[in-house]
């Protein structure tokens, strides 16, 4: 039996690195010259252009608030004025709004009294104003029933009155008793009234 | 101690060196960079940038604030001009419309001088009930308040249609909320009732 041939078995790294490897601090400082100068390089870049911009900006905020605070005195000056102004404003926006918006009594009267004929006669009108309505409530009598149906189809015929309705009818004595109710148009009082 | 030490050698465990993974030696310095940008991006710029942008805030808000207090300025100036060049009878018109004051005296007097301008007698006038308060503070603008009244009064029809237009025109704001004409028993004279409001700045 031939005898087996010892095996020598070689190990050899040829990747291994012939000097000394670098420390650490060495290899730190290597990095802060190369990478790391432009990394603080253009930190400190962005730093200084911030504190210039804010030097800009905190003088440019000064300069402001001066501008504001010279502002101020003349306004406060004139706080006087302002009320008086705005009371003005209130009051000529009021007198403009209720001269637009009253109730103009003797033109809607003017206008019953065009519409009635001769034979009726008008015994009471009431006219309420309400929140952008205006109704009215005639009561009246007339001997000659063709004579309601004039007045009535005359308030009907003119634009001030709408939704022109007898809301009672009676028969006395031969004298028809009735009672008529209507709304009134504030836009063609309006237009009248100007 | 190193005989010691060569006994156990068999069981010590190789542990390479930090600095010598391949991972630590091949990124290492960029894994370095990142977190040297990461730091001072978050401690050095951030802060910075925070503060600039507030600051800019602060300026937009403050470019604002000036620009409409000189738009009040230049405003108050020109009202005050306007106001100023307006004619006292118009500014007395407007006072005697709406009066600073309850002033039921002016009330009373536009009714009753309509009334007899138009020959009708007043048969009743009555103001509702108002709470009257201490005027507020003059640096205040007062607010709008009402005082409601009834009045009724007797006469012809036309006096009373000139006493209604007369009343439209009158120097005190009045408005009329509710008016009623009716027959006064059997004369020829008719009774107006009316409701009404005048109104002060209180």
């Amino acid at each position: 039996m031939p005898k087996t041939k010892s095996k020598l078995t070689i190990k050899l790294n040829l990747l291994k690195p012939q000097s000394n490897p670098e420390l650490l601090p060495v290899k730190f400082f290597r990095w802060l010259l190369s990478a790391g100068r432009y990394i603080f390089v253009l930190v400190e870049a962005i730093v200084l252009i911030a504190f210039g911009a804010r030097f800009k900006l905190d003088a440019d905020l000064a300069s402001k608030k001066e501008a504001i605070e010279e502002q101020i005195p003349y306004i406060e000056s004139l706080k006087p004025y302002e009320i008086l102004i705005r009371q003005t404003q209130l009051k000529l926006s009021t007198i403009d709004g209720i001269k637009r918006n009253s109730l103009d009594g003797s033109v809607v009267l003017k206008k019953i009294a065009d519409q009635t004929p001769a034979s009726v006669k008008v015994t009471s009108i009431n006219i309420d104003k309400k929140v952008g309505n205006i109704t009215i409530h005639i009561t009246g009598q007339t001997p000659i029933n063709k004579d309601l149906s004039n007045f009535t189809a005359g308030l009907k015929e003119d634009n001030i009155f709408s939704n022109v309705n007898i809301a009672s009818i009676s028969l006395e004595q031969g004298v028809v008793k009735f009672t008529i109710d209507a709304s009134v148009n504030l836009a063609g009082l309006g237009g009248k009234n100007t | 101690m190193s005989s010691t030490s060569n006994i156990y050698s068999r069981y010590f465990t190789y542990i390479k060196p930090f600095t010598k993974i391949p991972i630590v030696k091949n990124y290492g310095s960029t894994i370095f960079a990142l977190l040297t940008i990461s730091v001072l991006i978050f401690f050095a710029i951030k802060p910075t940038v925070e503060t600039i942008l507030v600051l800019q805030k602060r300026l937009t808000d403050s470019n604002e604030v000036l620009q409409k207090v000189t738009q009040k300025a230049n405003n108050l100036s020109l009202a005050r001009k306007n106001y100023d060049n307006l004619d006292q009878n118009i500014k007395d018109k407007i006072s005697a419309g709406i009066p600073d004051t309850v002033s039921l005296k002016s009330i009373i007097q536009t009714l009753e001088q309509a009334a007899k301008a138009h020959e009708a007698s007043v048969s009743a006038l009555q103001i509702q009930p108002l709470v009257i308060n201490t005027k507020n503070d003059s640096n205040q603008i007062g607010s709008l308040s009402e005082i409601s009244f009834t009045f009724n009064t007797e006469g012809n029809y036309q006096n009373l249609i000139s006493l209604l237009q007369d009343l439209k025109n009158s120097s005190r704001l009045i408005s009329i909320d509710s008016l009623s004409l009716s027959k006064a028993g059997d004369s020829k004279a008719l009774i107006l009732s009316l409701s009404g409001k005048a109104y002060y700045l209180k």
